[in-house]
């Protein structure tokens, strides 16, 4: 009995192994649980659950609906639907990328994001908003989710595949408005192609691009397929003939204050700082004399307001402002004579290139009194009297110091100054898109330790992560929360994706197509500042939306080369500008206005009829008597001068065009001085066929046949005040 | 096999939607002017002596003259001297029909000097009417005689 009460050594090892065989079998059955029931699972069923609640309810609003074929397809539909869900069995949803050769699963929590009816439900069941993953666009047999919002499509976790579970993954996922990014890989949009140029369905990556290039982020930095500018800002080695050392400070010191829209940003220097910089940029040019010229009409009333007239009428307008918003392509004119004097002012109207060979402002081609009227009027526009106190800046101590602290904070990444070399030596942007954490100086800031926080934050205050230790000296833009959060869907966009397989490279805008390169011309020269396309732009100069079909090709391209006034000076002061369009430049735009009116360029042949003798006395008839053409046009300055001379109109006019526009001026131009003649057919041909044939007719031909009809015109005159 | 025809249906997919984002780009937008009918170019106007001024200093002064004297910066080009609607002996002579057809169907229409160009097609009836209105401010007179 005690015997049996005791253990023996071999009921021991019984009892181990039966002991082991039950925590094995415990932990067999712990392990077969947690593998039954892993995260995703549990979302599966919550959206089985979910979509069995919306079957419910969705059929029992159909069998509410009116008896019909419609009534059972539906409630057949729906019933299908619920069999299928009451079947569901938890699986992993994977889709093979061939193409990009990547294993794709976010759909196995992500159940919702093709089906419409999840359009109102919570992540992760959500549908994906816009139509961007139907078959036919980016469906997701091809691209899956990784493609475009990146993570770790592996993953079948939430921090796993999501990519936050340690912050030094590569590729987190991208959510809102940084998935934009992505587009760039496949759709690329090179600074070739015009600032505001749109990617439709990527908006914020459309602005954040225009940003980075109009704030001229590549003045310092430097990234792969985006060319740096020849210098944005003005030049700076003549500095001397145009402002005042004193009001240069206050400038740097806060230029925003200045010019609301400018955008030469803040670089937070001291004021001793500025001091030295003013001291060497005079160091480099003397300030001019005061000339006669330029002040002659100065303190003059009347040239004052013909000075204001004519900013308007000049079309200057259509660039600068003079109300104080600084909202336009040019700087804001309300304080222009506190920064300039009158004699800088008079050489820049005759010739901005002289001082500024890379300017955008063209040249107005302005007589010398007009341009004293202006000067009069723009030095009237100051909101206080700059404080002109002398300041010792020619101590030669200071003037280096100051060529040091030129280079040292980067003036010289927008500035053409003394005999450095454009550009600025800031860390590159090549593979700024995928930066790894370890990477940035976070300094004390308390933002997520992640690029896109780091990002956002340095594009909006870039000294934030400054300590001690480590300055920085990226200067502030001034941008919003919104414009960095742009400027940073660009910004992720530079990263490498050498994945991309040949079939999906797809440009939505070709950078040498015509168009494109028009577009941009016309962007860089703000055309549209007094110039309409379509129905966006000014009303200064001629509608540019049939100039195509208007033109003669190779007329168009002289005249963007070399502008010429085509109505008598005197008449009315607009004039196009002078914008030194190169050769390439000119034909590209010739051809952009072709595209635009559907024409053929370059080829452009007039077909050319000779008239009958009895065809040409109608016309002529038409001409001096019918319609007395002559009122209004002259022929090598011979007759009226409200239209333009028509002795070279052959040159200047398609001849098609001559024909649609005699039959209803009005349709081109809404108030063309320029009668509706109510001309016939036949008489519409004619009239085209003699207008195009003036630059072929002797001067003693015409002096004949004119004096013909004002003979008659004078002798009927005479009868009628006879009978009177 | 499988895999090219994947290929071929992705890129047509790929060049289908440049094609059409292409197409819908604002920046590079096409010209609308020819669509609109040519009834529409001459706005809807209503009569009134400030439309008449208007319209008179923009059509009519560069010949007739900014105050209407005849002394337009066009005249010295033009055979005859366009005519002076400040002289009201002259103007008083002219009714309203008169002026009106003058302006609309110009001088050879009611044998009068063949530089002045018919205007209605390009102004419309409601203008024409208002910039009668405006020569009688000018001429400070009314018509006299009805013919």
């Amino acid at each position: 009995m005690k015997k049996s009460m005791r253990l023996s050594f071999k009921d021991t090892r019984l009892l181990l192994i039966f002991s082991g065989v039950i925590t094995l079998l415990v932990a067999v059955m712990f392990y077969i649980e947690f593998e039954t029931d892993r995260p995703w699972k549990g979302i599966q069923r919550d959206f089985v659950e979910l979509d069995e609640t919306m079957t419910e309810a969705a059929l029992a609003k159909a069998k509410s609906l009116p008896d019909g074929s419609e009534k059972d397809a539906e409630i057949a539909k729906l019933e299908k639907r619920a069999g299928l869900l009451s079947a569901a069995t938890p699986t992993i949803r994977q889709t093979w990328l061939t193409q990009f050769n990547t294993a794709d699963r976010c759909m196995t929590c992500h159940l919702g994001i093709e089906l419409p009816r999840f359009a109102d439900s919570e992540q992760p069941f959500t549908t994906h908003p816009g139509d961007h993953i139907k078959p036919n666009r980016h469906g997701t047999d091809a691209f899956g989710c990784v493609i475009c919002h990146e993570g770790q499509p592996v993953g079948l976790t939430v921090d796993e595949a999501h990519g936050h579970i340690h912050h030094n993954w590569m590729t987190p996922l991208l959510t809102g408005k940084q998935s934009e990014s992505s587009c760039e890989a496949c759709h690329a949009m090179s600074s070739k192609i015009a600032k505001d140029a749109v990617m439709t369905d990527a908006p914020s990556f459309t602005k954040g691009r225009s940003l980075y290039l109009g704030t001229n982020c590549l003045g310092c930095h430097v990234a792969d397929g985006y060319k740096r500018d020849a210098g944005i800002g003005p030049i700076l080695t003549a500095v001397a003939t145009k402002s005042d050392p004193s009001w240069a400070q206050t400038w740097v010191k806060n230029p925003k204050d200045f010019l609301a829209n400018t955008v030469m940003p803040d670089f937070e220097l001291a004021d001793d700082k500025i001091k030295a910089i003013t001291a060497y940029l005079y160091s480099l040019s003397k300030p001019g004399t005061a000339a006669s010229k330029a002040r002659k009409q100065l303190d003059n009333n009347e040239a004052i307001a013909r000075g204001e007239k004519n900013l308007t009428d000049l079309g200057c307008l259509g660039c600068h402002s003079v109300d104080g918003k600084d909202e336009g392509f040019g700087p804001d004119l309300s304080r222009v004579a506190e920064k300039t004097t009158p004699e800088w002012l008079y050489a820049w109207i005759e010739d901005p290139t002289k001082y500024w060979p890379e300017t955008n402002m063209p040249k107005l081609r302005v007589p010398e009194n007009e341009i004293q009227d202006l000067v009069a009027y723009l030095s009237t526009l100051q909101k206080k009297t700059a404080a002109t106190e002398a300041q010792a800046l020619t101590d030669p101590e200071l003037i280096a110091q100051g060529k040091k602290l030129t280079a040292e904070t980067g003036c010289t990444g927008c500035h053409n100054i003394g005999d450095f070399a454009i550009g600025y030596n800031a860390p590159p942007h090549d593979g700024i898109g995928q930066k790894r954490v370890d990477e940035l100086v976070f300094g004390d800031t308390k933002i997520g330790h992640n690029l896109a926080d780091w990002l956002a934050l340095k594009v909006q205050n870039p000294r934030a992560f400054n300590t001690e230790d480590i300055p920085t000296l990226m200067p502030n833009f001034g941008l919003t929360k919104e414009e960095s959060e742009d400027v940073l869907t660009f910004l992720l966009s530079i990263r490498n994706r050498n994945n991309i397989p040949e079939g999906f490279v797809k440009s939505l805008i070709d950078p040498t197509a015509t168009s494109t390169i028009g577009a941009r011309i016309i962007e860089e020269s703000n055309c549209l500042g007094c110039h309409k396309i379509g129905d966006k732009g000014g009303t200064v100069g001629p509608d540019l939306s049939f100039q195509g079909e208007r033109i003669n090709p190779q007329w168009m391209t002289d005249f963007l080369m070399n502008p010429i006034k085509i109505r008598p000076e005197g008449i009315e002061p607009t004039r196009m500008p002078t914008f030194g369009f190169k050769t390439e430049e000119a034909e590209a735009l010739t051809a952009y206005f072709a595209d635009l009116s559907k024409v053929s360029y370059p080829y452009y042949q007039a077909e050319k009829k000779n008239l009958s003798a009895e065809d040409m006395e109608k016309a002529w008839k038409i001409y001096f008597q019918t319609f007395s053409c002559q009122s209004c046009h002259a022929w090598n300055t011979k007759g009226g001068i409200i239209g333009p001379d028509q002795s070279d109109l052959a040159k200047r006019l398609r001849a098609e065009w001559v024909k649609k526009y005699l039959e209803n001026p009005q349709k081109f131009i809404a108030d063309v001085q320029m009668p509706n003649f109510e001309m016939y057919p036949d008489e519409l041909e004619v009239m085209t066929q003699l207008i195009m044939s003036f630059n072929e007719i002797p001067e003693a031909v015409w002096d004949a046949i004119k004096k013909r009809w004002d003979d008659e015109l004078l002798a009927k005159q005479a009868a009628e005040m006879g009978s009177n | 096999m499988t895999n090219n025809t994947i290929t071929q249906k992705v890129c047509s997919v790929f060049a289908a939607l440049g094609l059409t984002l292409c197409l819908s780009m604002p920046a590079l937008g096409e010209d609308k002017v020819e669509e609109k009918p040519a009834e529409e170019t001459v706005p809807k106007y209503e009569v009134s002596i400030e439309l008449g001024r208007v319209t008179y200093q923009h059509y009519c002064t560069p010949c007739h003259g900014v105050k209407g004297d005849g002394n337009g910066f066009n005249a010295p080009h033009l055979l005859v001297k366009p005519a002076n609607h400040t002289d009201a002996k002259f103007m008083s002579e002219r009714n309203d029909t008169k002026l009106f057809d003058t302006i609309n169907l110009g001088g050879v229409e009611v044998s009068k000097s063949t530089l002045m160009p018919p205007w209605g097609m390009a102004l419309g009836d409601e203008r024409v009417k208002s910039i009668i209105l405006h020569l009688r401010e000018l001429c400070n007179c009314q018509a006299t005689k009805n013919w």
